[in-house]
């Protein structure tokens, strides 16, 4: 049994606000054959200025200092990518830095951003991300991939990522999901709603319409995971203008605060200590108790079933912005669906639902844009972009990409820009004769995931309307 | 000519007159095992980082498991054809909770909470004949 020290668990602070000015995505597909990374890159940083009516040559003159999003050197296949892009996007000489955390590379890069914000070093930063998949053959994407566990000893012995993730699937279907078919229709339903809500979305990579029954007909990839619970593989960019308040209210009249919080876990099963669950604000001392006594063997925390970096993501990043009960503060979120059954296991970690009880977020049909169950607004939709499995993931921009989604929320113009008919034809696509604008009416707080490996690295991003603020 | 074994990791394993068990570390002070061996404790409790060699198994119980369906990418070794095999998570009796593959025929077959213990079998061979040897796990 571990503990963390008062000063470990301190609430993060700001030193000023960070406003959260614009952003933009570009289109993202599985391959872009025909487009460098750095016309993706002016794609959403375009799509950025149009959202607040200037030019990229106008806003570059805030710009005081660049942090670059990009995974995987190996797969676009040039080494300091962010230096290329730093200079084709004509930002030299500031400063700038390439961030990398696995899959968690958007929201990591979002958080050194907003750190450089709040302390003063820069009044307005850049923060881009991007990632290219398609540049090199599957069977040596496989062995980069493969490369991001420790070659010292785990890769030789065939310990790779996806055996760590079957046999966490395993042992939280067996423990929460109690190996019910209801609980893999559960699973099932979230694969189903993402794809679906992609069907509006432009920038999305995997529109489809699909059933329960063909996700569970789908072929085995690591029991019980099959290949439409798994999320894409994707080529795009998204960037997001981080600002002081000044800058921002210059560059817009309507910035919103934007919180960014991390949280981190070994990716050693053996080093994943037994401890007391860190609380999150709506949680109690005693209400995880009786949990070994309702799923037997699920009462060592953190065990291999749950995310500890994502709570304490939530941890800190709750604290920060004042969020006491997500379901409550939040009117919307953007997960890090990469399976569906870690979808299901985040939600237990940044408190949506208690620990065992993920299922029932979307059981209630809380997770939707309108309750199935009820034909009302769901309590707290999550991934109306289609998420990982819908709409993308193209690593670096991924957790920006999210934050972007959850900004025209709270803007209230998340029909303007997925509605229309020009971004559509622009990207070759027909704009659905059956089109929903997904708008959350009133949306004032949203939450963004962003999450690397089985769980070692995970940020929490917070976007508020400032006039919706909890932290003050 | 008897077959040469040889370790697949070097550092990791070792087989005594006691049978075969894994080497890592204890931290003398906190007594938390690490494996594979660590120059420093992780306890963000303990006071002093103390660590000594020790060594761990062969007793545990199957805590979960997932059959590998495909072929893992390079540098994983395996004999063709590839046959799927089992990984589990074991938690052995001295408080230690490692990865490692099921030494069984039949990945299948393996089940959650079977008592199990350590071995050290081939990987792979190859192709003078000399089979790399790593740990793995045989239910009892």
């Amino acid at each position: 049994m571990i503990t963390f020290s008062e000063q470990q668990l301190k609430t993060p602070k700001y030193m000023r606000d960070v406003y959260l000015v614009t952003g933009g995505n570009s289109e993202f597909r599985r391959a872009f054959p025909e487009k460098r990374t750095e016309e993706l890159c002016i794609e959403a940083l375009q799509e950025a200025c149009d959202y607040i009516n200037t030019t990229p040559q106008e806003l570059k003159k805030h710009i005081h200092s660049c942090y670059y999003g990009h995974f995987a050197d190996h797969f676009g296949d040039q080494l300091l990518g962010e230096a290329v892009i730093h200079d084709r996007l004509g930002l030299d000489p500031l400063g700038n830095v390439g961030i990398k955390t696995g899959g968690a590379t958007g929201g990591s890069t979002l958080w050194e951003a907003s750190k450089a914000v709040a302390s003063g070093y820069s009044d307005c930063v850049l923060a881009m991300g991007w990632e290219r998949m398609d540049e090199v053959p599957t069977d040596e994407g496989n062995n980069y991939i493969a490369s991001a566990a420790d070659k010292d000893w785990e890769t030789p012995l065939g310990h790779i990522y996806t055996g760590y993730y079957a046999v966490m699937a395993q042992r939280y279907w067996q423990i929460f999901g109690k190996e019910e078919d209801s609980f893999r229709r559960t699973m099932a339903e979230i694969a189903v709603k993402n794809r679906g809500y992609a069907c509006h979305n432009p920038f999305a990579q995997a529109p489809l319409k699909i059933t329960v029954d063909d996700v569970i007909a789908s072929p085995v990839v690591a029991f019980p995971l099959r290949a439409l619970d798994c999320c894409l593989m994707s080529v795009g960019a998204a960037c997001a203008i981080l600002a002081d308040e000044e800058t921002a209210y210059a560059l817009t009249d309507t910035p919103q605060l934007i919180y960014v919080a991390a949280g981190s876990h070994t990716l050693r099963v053996a080093d994943r200590r037994n401890m007391e669950i860190p609380l999150l604000p709506n949680e109690t001392k005693d209400q995880y108790k009786d949990l070994g006594k309702e799923f037997p063997g699920g009462d060592r925390y953190p065990g291999f079933t749950g995310f500890l970096a994502a709570r304490m993501s939530a941890y800190y990043g709750y604290r920060m912005a004042g969020v006491v009960d997500p379901t409550r503060d939040l009117d919307l979120v953007e997960l890090h669906d990469a399976f569906t059954i870690s979808d299901i296991q985040t939600y237990e970690d940044i408190g949506i639902r208690p620990y065992g009880l993920g299922r029932t977020y979307v059981e209630s049909g809380d997770c939707y844009h309108t309750n199935p169950n009820t034909k009302a607004p769901g309590k707290l939709p999550a991934n109306l972009s289609g998420g990982l499995i819908g709409c993308m993931h193209a690593v670096g921009a991924t957790g920006i990409m999210q934050t972007i989604e959850c900004m025209y929320h709270l803007h209230g113009r998340h029909g303007e820009i997925h509605g229309d008919e020009r971004r559509w034809e622009r990207f070759g696509k027909q704009k659905p004769a059956d089109w929903e604008d997904l708008q959350v009416e009133g949306a004032n707080r949203a939450l963004a995931i962003s999450h690397a490996g089985v769980g070692s690295h995970v940020t929490a991003t917070i976007v508020v309307n400032p006039d919706h603020r909890l932290d003050k | 000519m008897a077959t040469k074994r040889v370790p697949v990791v070097e550092g990791l394993f070792s087989e005594g007159a006691d049978g075969a068990r894994l080497t890592g570390s204890r931290c003398a002070t906190c007594k938390t095992p690490y494996f594979p061996r660590s120059d420093l404790c992780h306890n963000p409790d303990c006071t002093q980082s103390a660590m000594e060699d020790a060594r761990f198994g062969p007793q545990g119980t199957l805590w979960s498991c997932a059959v590998q369906n495909y072929p893992p990418p390079p540098p994983a070794r395996y004999d063709e054809p590839y046959r799927p095999y089992a990984l589990g998570v074991v938690d052995l009796a001295d408080g230690l909770r490692v990865v490692g593959r099921m030494a069984v025929d039949d990945p299948k077959h393996v089940k959650v909470g079977a008592r199990v213990e350590l071995v050290l079998e081939p990987l792979c061979r190859e192709e003078d004949g000399t089979e790399l040897i790593t740990w793995m796990f045989r239910p009892v």
